[in-house]
């Protein structure tokens, strides 16, 4: 998936309020929370197939950050 | 040759089940007054958890086991005595020692030769004695099982812990099963799944004897925010829902090929109550219709041990599940700990 469907995808599947460029710092994100941490999962499994592993999604600050976790 | 009534094996038929819940409730307006960031609408629209029952001080899962039972024993009195198996599953038992199956014979008067014991597992409780009552009767060694399961996580729970607290509550069942002259089984293809690699993501830390080796970094976490100690209960969500994601859809292959059945032939998939949000990706994950996927959330929370009980109790008064019908049940969570099989009712 590219960069630019992933960021649609996600704000869209995530309900964020607005369009994202990725390059938010999530932790300052009054939107993030665990609940939209256990969406962005859901999506990932949904999308791909697949399961990150929790320690290094812990090490991804932005969610252009976390894209580079997927599979190509 | 069609064989005679006495030729038939016996097996293990769940007969009845009664629940109990505490007369305390909590929902989800008084929660979101103590839980700034969560409004009562997206408490429900995430979790699908209107309210929750909670026990009083003082009140504890023996208490709600034991009404259950005589809740039980209001639909089937003349089964009481013949009861010769107790299996109580909990975690949150009155005392380390004795067990509450010993505390509970004597409320109940039960017989003095009944074999009494407890079982100490959570999501996966359910299902673990429901395949235990089958390995009792048709093993020969009883022919009758009363198994309870019971919960008060509300009384482990940090009090400014909002990520649990709009989750779970507190619930009693009792369910009765007897021998029963048939063709093939009633109770049949359970299969389990243990990973302890994942015990520190849902645990209560100082609980038992292990208090002076806790992990430094497990304390951090549990302490960070200043949300609950370390007597409270703990819980990694993103871990566990990413446990789930990858353990629940093996585990429904296995039992659907172990009972070589297919998701077509189960008339309704019972899995534990964990929260809608986690339920619906897992059905839609693994295929499962909608209309037989049963969900029973809404006025009593995650229940533990209780939750497949609970919905179990309700389907069959919403005649959503009527006798003859297959089910498909499937617990999963601390441990972490996963279990599941087929009942035919």
């Amino acid at each position: 998936m590219k960069y630019k469907d992933y960021i649609e995808k996600v704000s869209a599947d995530l309900e964020f309020s607005h369009p994202l460029t990725g390059d938010e710092v999530l932790e300052e994100m009054d939107e993030w929370d665990s609940l939209k941490l256990l969406s962005f999962i859901a999506f990932v499994d949904r999308e791909f197939g697949c399961q990150l592993k929790m320690t290094d999604v812990v090490n991804c600050r932005t969610l252009r950050d976390l894209y580079a976790l997927l599979p190509a | 040759m069609k064989k005679t009534y006495s030729d038939m094996p016996r097996f293990a038929r769940l007969i009845d089940i009664a629940t109990y819940l505490p007369d305390g409730v909590i929902d989800n307006f008084a929660l979101s007054k103590e839980c700034s960031d969560w409004s009562a609408e997206a408490i429900y629209s995430k979790l699908g958890i209107r309210q929750r029952h909670i026990s009083a001080p003082g009140e504890t899962a023996l208490d709600l086991g034991e009404k259950a039972c005589h809740k039980l024993f209001d639909k089937i009195s003349a089964e009481k005595e013949k009861i010769e198996a107790l299996i109580f599953c909990t975690q949150s038992a009155d005392y380390a020692l004795p067990p509450n199956s010993c505390l509970l014979q004597h409320r109940l008067q039960l017989s003095s030769e009944v074999m009494a014991f407890d079982i100490q597992h959570g999501c996966s409780g359910y299902a673990y004695g429901v395949s235990l009552a089958k390995s009792l009767i048709e093993s020969g060694q009883v022919k009758n099982v009363l198994f309870v399961t019971a919960e008060t996580y509300s009384k482990h729970l940090g009090q400014d812990d909002c990520s649990v607290r709009t989750l779970f509550g507190d619930a009693g069942a009792a369910s009765f099963f007897h021998a029963e002259e048939a063709e093939t089984p009633f109770i049949d293809s359970f299969v389990f799944d243990t990973d302890g690699g994942g015990a520190h993501n849902l645990i209560l830390p100082d609980s038992g004897q292990r208090t002076g080796f806790i992990d430094e970094k497990l304390v951090a976490q549990v302490l960070e925010g200043g949300h609950r100690t370390l007597k409270n209960l703990y819980m990694n969500g993103p871990e566990i829902f990413m446990f789930t994601l990858s353990t629940v859809p093996k585990l429904l292959k296995k039992i659907l090929s172990a009972s070589r059945l297919s998701l077509e032939d189960i008339d309704l998939f019972v899995f534990h109550q964990a929260n809608s949000f986690m339920l619906e990706h897992l059905a839609g994950k693994c295929g499962i219709p909608q209309e037989r996927f049963y969900i029973f959330l809404e006025n009593v929370g995650n229940t533990v041990s209780c939750s497949i009980p609970l919905a179990l109790e309700a389907a069959l008064k919403e005649d959503k599940l009527t006798k003859g019908d297959t089910v498909l049940l499937l617990g999963f969570g601390v441990g972490f700990s996963s279990a599941g099989g087929i009942i035919r009712f």
